[in-house]
Parts: C-alpha cells; structure tokens; sequence
C-alpha cells in the first residue's frame, strides 16, 4: 500500500475501520453538484449514467477523511470507461469542483500543473484559471452550456457537393455483382464450432444426449465443425482531385458493400479524414450522398496520404482494426507528401489486421506500374494489389485470394 | 500490498477499495508487463481466498468457461445401469446430477464455499464479442442457469477484475458494468522501489541506473516497449552475473531480456545505445 495513503482509502482493506465521516460534508449541496458534474460528463461523451453518482455518493461517507485525491479518484474510477477520456475528465474535473467550497483543500492541490494548460505561462494560465473558474463552477454551470454549444460554428459545414443523381437501375446492377463477390469475400473458419458432418471433433454433449434415445448406447457420434464467419471490412477511400473521375463509381460501390454486409466501416480522406459510416446507413444511396457532401469539407482537395493515415492510426485503429478485419484503400497513390510517412503507417496497420488490399483505379491502364513514390513505399506491406474492376469482373480466384 | 510485493499508488487503492465496497469489477488496461495481472493476485493473496483465473482467447466458449458435463462418467454410470429396471427419465435424473459436472472457472468462482473469491478474467480483449455478451450476463446477475439442474446463484459474489491490452474495443455495455482503472508506465520513483521490493539484495546503484535505462528506452520508438515484467527480469538476470553496474558489454549481453522482437533489436542501434548508457552513466556520476 502506499505509504503515503494509508488515513484515507488504506481502510479497504480492514472493514471494521470504517467511521461515519464528518461533519465537513455539506448535505444537501454534493448530491445536486454529483449530478450536475454528472450531466455535464454525459455531455462530453462520457457513459456517465445516474447510476455511477449514486455509487460515488453512497461510497463518499464510508472514507475515512475525505481529502481532494480521494474524492478525485472515486470519482476517476467510476466514471471514466476508457484511456483516451483520462485527459478530458482531469480537466473538466479540475475546472467544476475548483472554488466550490466543499473542502478545506482545493482542487488546486490535487494538480501540480493544472492539465489544460500545461506549458502556458505562470502570468496566462492564471488569468485562463480565473476565467475557468468564474465559468465552470457547480453553481454557473449553465451559462458554460450555452457558450459550449455555441462554439460549433457553422463555418465547418461547407458548400454541399453536388452529385449526378443516381438511377435504381444502375444501382441494381452493382449490387448483383458485389453479392456474387461477397460470398467468397473475407469469410474465413472461424474459432467457433457448429454441429456439421464435415467436422473432426466430438461433440460427446450431444452425442450423449442422442444417445440416451437408445437408451445409453452411443449410435452415432455427432460431430462439429467450424462455423464460417465472415470478415469485417474496413474501406478507406481517398477523395482526392486526382480520384474525381472514379468518385461517383467508387461511393456507389461502398454504398452496395454496406447495404449487402452488416460489418462495415468507411472513411474517406484527402488533406484530412473523416469517418462516413453514418452517411452510408440511410435508406437510399442518394440520401447518403447528400449527408456525405454535408460532412466531408475537404472534397476534390489536395491528397496527404501518410497524414491521413497517421490520423487514422492515432484516432480510430485501436477500434476499427482487428485480427478479423480486411482494410481495403482505394486510391491512387498520387500524395504531395514524403513517402516514408505512408510506409510507416501502413506497417502499423498491416500488424493489427488479417489482409491490406490496395484497389487503385489507375493499375487498369494497359502499362501502368506503380511509380509513384507513395504507392511505391506501400508495396511491400500491401497483400493483394489490382483494380477494382478486375476485383468485380475477375473469377472467383480474385475474390478467393482475399478471403 | 507492499508487504505483499507490489508497489500500489493511490488510483490502483482506491479501485479496490470500490471493489471491495460496491463489488463493481474493475477493468484494467495498459501495455504488457505493467502488472495488472499482479493486482488480481495480490488481492487474493491479502484477502487470504481463492484466485481463480480464466484466461480469455478466441473461441472460448461455455463449456470451458462455465460448465462441463464429465461424459466418461456418465457413460460408466450409465453401463453400470443397464441391468437396472429404471426408465429413460430416471436414469436421465441420476447422469445429469451435480457430481457429473465439472466446474469452470465462472461458475467455481460464483459457488465458492465460505467467502467471495477473486475472479480474474485474463486479457479479455480475446475472446470475441459472443462470448463478452455472456460475459455480460454473468456479470450483472452472478447466477447462470444449466437447463439440466436449473439456476445456480452466487452463494458469495466473487470480485471480478478483468484485464485488457486493447487489442480490440471492448463493448460501451461491459465498461458501463465496470470501474476504469488505466496503469501506465511507471515513473521513475516508482519503477525504482518495485525493483528495490522485488529483488531486496540488489545494488543500489545497479538499481538506480537500470531504472534510468528503462525509461529512457521507453521514450525511443519501439514496436514492443518494455514493462515492469522485462525490468525484473533484466535486473534478476544481471544479478546472475554478478554485474554491480551497466557497462556496454552486460548490456548487449542481455538485450534479450528487455527487447522482444527483432525489429527492435535491429532498431536499438549501437550508436542509441551508447547514447543511453553515457546519459544513464552521467547521472551517476553528477549528484
């Protein structure tokens, strides 16, 4: 235990020590704050229910002498769920409980440097610290909602791309083709079993259970196999100047792959990336379409691939990527940026995920080789290199290499 | 804990003294060998119960994590009843009893005698989303049913730590069911006293620059950083040969112990690893 813990939470650890704290705690007011500080997590994305400060403010008496760290970590523990919200609890901690007078100490103590503002100057980050202050303590809370909510400008919502509308018709015949690939793309046996008659092992449970029809006797043995499952996919697609002509054909494309495959997640980049799964699950691909121009303000831009790809790695591999996953980029490989960049991230990539398929539109072209620095960088991290139309006309044999 | 070997801080006590207070389970996530498999086994040791580990891997499914019929004995027991005048149902009440099935790990830690076992699910990451769902379940009601014998409850509801090395997201609904706890690398202070409890007779200052090593080590990029588990491992083994301090040539001898993957052997170049042993050499000869 540590040394220098033991008043305050050592008593975990002898049950009998508990005592009724304190006269210090201030009825009345902590509940309404915990729920407010509660409110005001749940705004920033945490999964911070009801239920969470009901448990901090039934736990709170039970500590011996409630000090600021304790009172911080009980409430760390219970309403952070995961690593990258570590940061934004800490500050939006520090900011709420910081001049209310609860306690003797203030939050000040509990932060050698407060977390916001870590390498401003002594003179800046006082000055920032009375305005958080006067802000964000429990009993003005609400103005900082209104100037929280009014920080999204609409600056970001940019003209809305206009696409050629798409017909049904057009629409049908791509999906009949990506059906035909979809059954032999990216299933793989996986670590499940069923009972099937092709199988090797046992199954004695159900063996037995059959067998007590014949009153004990072991007929048959009833076997299992691996059950199939399918792959998730993950496409990203570069939506560069260079790709405009290939655009309209590749959305539909992905469109068809959402619509056909639960398991599926897009992004598209160029100078910048964003993920576009929510645009691709409305009813109809025109719709999609409209919200995807909505969301997307770098369109027909420049291309930094490495860059892209390095967002990708920092902000959304750790969720979307696993050892079941098929990450399929559809780009030309055109980048303004050094091509080490790309090399590095896609070696990052390539160790979380079962294949890396490059589709570029441009290898279809009778002499094509893979030139640019970029593409050429990738290469060697890549498993399986074509075109998109040679994916949907090919065989079976160029579905079957993914799978 | 620090009688027991480990070297807590006050985020690790305060997790398990809300363990111990809401029996909520605690998720642990961090790199590999920061010892959050260590917590686990700690706790059981203080609380003087039973650690029982069900270690987590793609696949696993009920029969290995909850129950199992022992199916040999039935079969004997059921040869051994062929004579007998009993009826198909009867003979289904005597095989299917409690003393044909074999515990697994969640149901021996819902049913342990006496007191609240500790309940270790190892990385659980691994195993996929099927089998987290019923995690879920387990974890909310502490009971399981077996269609065969009905609905077995917790006599003691165990407390449940789980381990995760984020390999892939874990579901928003089995965080919601746990508190967080995130264990990083250790600080230098902290790194030097687990090492000072772990191995009592080693040299101070082999102490002081091993530690000073790893955490610079830690700041170059590397595929696989080292953790508290290499750190021990690499003392112990300098200890074998009797190395009182770093030079170059103990260290290229047991670079195996801190770096795991070839890449990184390759990557750690001569030229960093002089770089690292001057600044760790320094430091010693400047206070």
């Amino acid at each position: 235990m540590d040394p220098s813990f033991p008043e305050t939470l050592g008593g975990a650890f002898q049950p009998s020590g508990y005592r009724k704290v304190s006269a210090r705690q201030p009825e009345g007011e902590l509940p309404q704050n915990m729920l407010r500080f509660c409110a005001l997590l749940r705004k920033r994305g945490f999964m911070a229910s009801t239920a969470e400060a009901m448990e901090a403010l039934g736990v709170l008496p039970r500590i011996d002498v409630v000090d600021w760290r304790a009172f911080y970590f009980v409430l760390r523990s219970l309403f952070v769920s995961r690593r990258e919200e570590l940061n934004g609890f800490d500050a939006l901690f520090h900011s709420f409980w910081t001049g209310w007078g609860g306690f003797e100490q203030s939050a000040h103590q509990l932060f050698e440097t407060p977390p916001e503002r870590i390498g401003s100057g002594t003179s800046q980050s006082h000055l920032a610290e009375k305005e958080g202050t006067a802000d964000l303590a429990p009993e003005e809370h609400d103005t900082r909602e209104e100037t929280s909510i009014a920080l999204y400008s609409p600056e970001e919502i940019l003209a809305g791309r206009l696409f050629s509308r798409i017909e049904q018709g057009e629409l049908k015949d791509m999906e009949q083709r990506i059906k035909r690939l979809s059954r032999t793309l990216a299933t793989k046996p996986g670590r499940r079993a069923r009972v099937g008659r092709r199988g090797h092992t046992v199954d004695l449970r159900r063996s037995l259970r059959h067998s007590l029809g014949f009153g004990g006797d072991i007929v048959t043995l009833v076997r299992r196999q691996r059950r199939l499952r399918r792959l998730k996919l993950v496409l990203l697609l570069d939506v560069s100047r260079s790709m405009d002509i290939y655009s309209q054909f590749l959305l539909k494309l992905i469109y068809s792959l959402h619509n056909l495959r639960g398991k599926t997640e897009s992004f598209v980049f160029g100078t910048d990336l964003t993920c576009v799964t929510d645009c691709f699950r409305s009813a109809d691909i025109n719709t999609a379409l409209a919200n995807l121009s909505r969301q997307v303000p770098f369109w027909s831009g420049g291309t930094r691939i490495g860059h892209s790809f390095r967002l990708f790695n920092q902000k959304y591999a750790h969720k979307v990527l696993t050892s079941r996953t098929v990450l399929i980029i559809l780009s030309d490989g055109l980048d303004t940026e050094r091509a080490e960049v790309v090399a590095e991230e896609l070696a990052t990539m390539k160790q979380k995920v079962a294949k890396l398929i490059w589709l570029n539109p441009l290898s279809d072209t009778p002499d094509y080789e893979p030139a640019a620095a970029s593409m050429a960088a990738a290469l060697p991290y890549i498993d399986m290199f074509t075109s998109i139309d040679r994916l949907l006309l090919g065989k079976r044999g160029a579905a079957a290499q993914i799978a | 804990m620090h009688e027991n070997g480990y070297v807590s801080d006050q985020a690790i006590a305060t997790s398990i003294f809300l363990l111990m207070e809401l029996k909520k389970p605690i998720l642990i996530e961090g790199h590999a060998g920061v010892g959050k498999t260590e917590v686990a086994k700690v706790l059981a040791k203080i609380l003087g119960t039973e650690l029982i580990r069900l270690q987590c891997y793609e696949g696993l499914d009920v029969s290995t994590a909850l129950y199992e019929w022992n199916y040999q004995k039935q079969i004997l027991r059921m040869r051994l009843e062929d004579g007998s005048s009993h009826s198909v149902e009867e003979k289904e009440e005597v095989i299917f009893g409690p003393q044909f099935l074999l515990k697994r790990p969640l149901l021996s830690a819902i049913t342990n005698p006496d007191r609240s076992a500790v309940l270790l699910i190892d990385e659980v990451d691994r195993a996929d989303e099927e089998f987290e769902a019923f995690l879920l379940e387990v974890l909310s009601d502490f009971q399981v049913s077996i269609p065969e014998l009905g609905t077995i409850k917790a006599t003691h509801v165990p407390y449940v730590i789980l381990t995760s090395n984020r390999t892939r997201e874990l579901s928003d609904a089995l965080r919601r069911r746990c508190q967080y706890l995130w264990i990083d690398y250790p600080s230098f202070d902290k790194e030097l006293s687990i090492l000072e409890l772990r191995l009592p007779g080693i040299n101070p200052k082999l102490a002081r620059q091993i530690t000073a090593f790893m955490q610079r080590v830690r700041t170059k990029s590397l595929l696989k950083k080292p953790g508290v588990a290499e750190t021990l491992d690499w003392a112990a083994s300098l200890l074998l040969l009797h190395r009182d301090w770093l030079d170059r040539e103990s260290v290229e001898a047991t670079l195996g112990c801190i770096f795991k993957d070839i890449h990184d052997l390759q990557r750690i170049s001569k030229n960093q690893l002089n770089e690292v042993l001057a600044e760790v050499e320094a430091i010693q000869n400047g206070p």
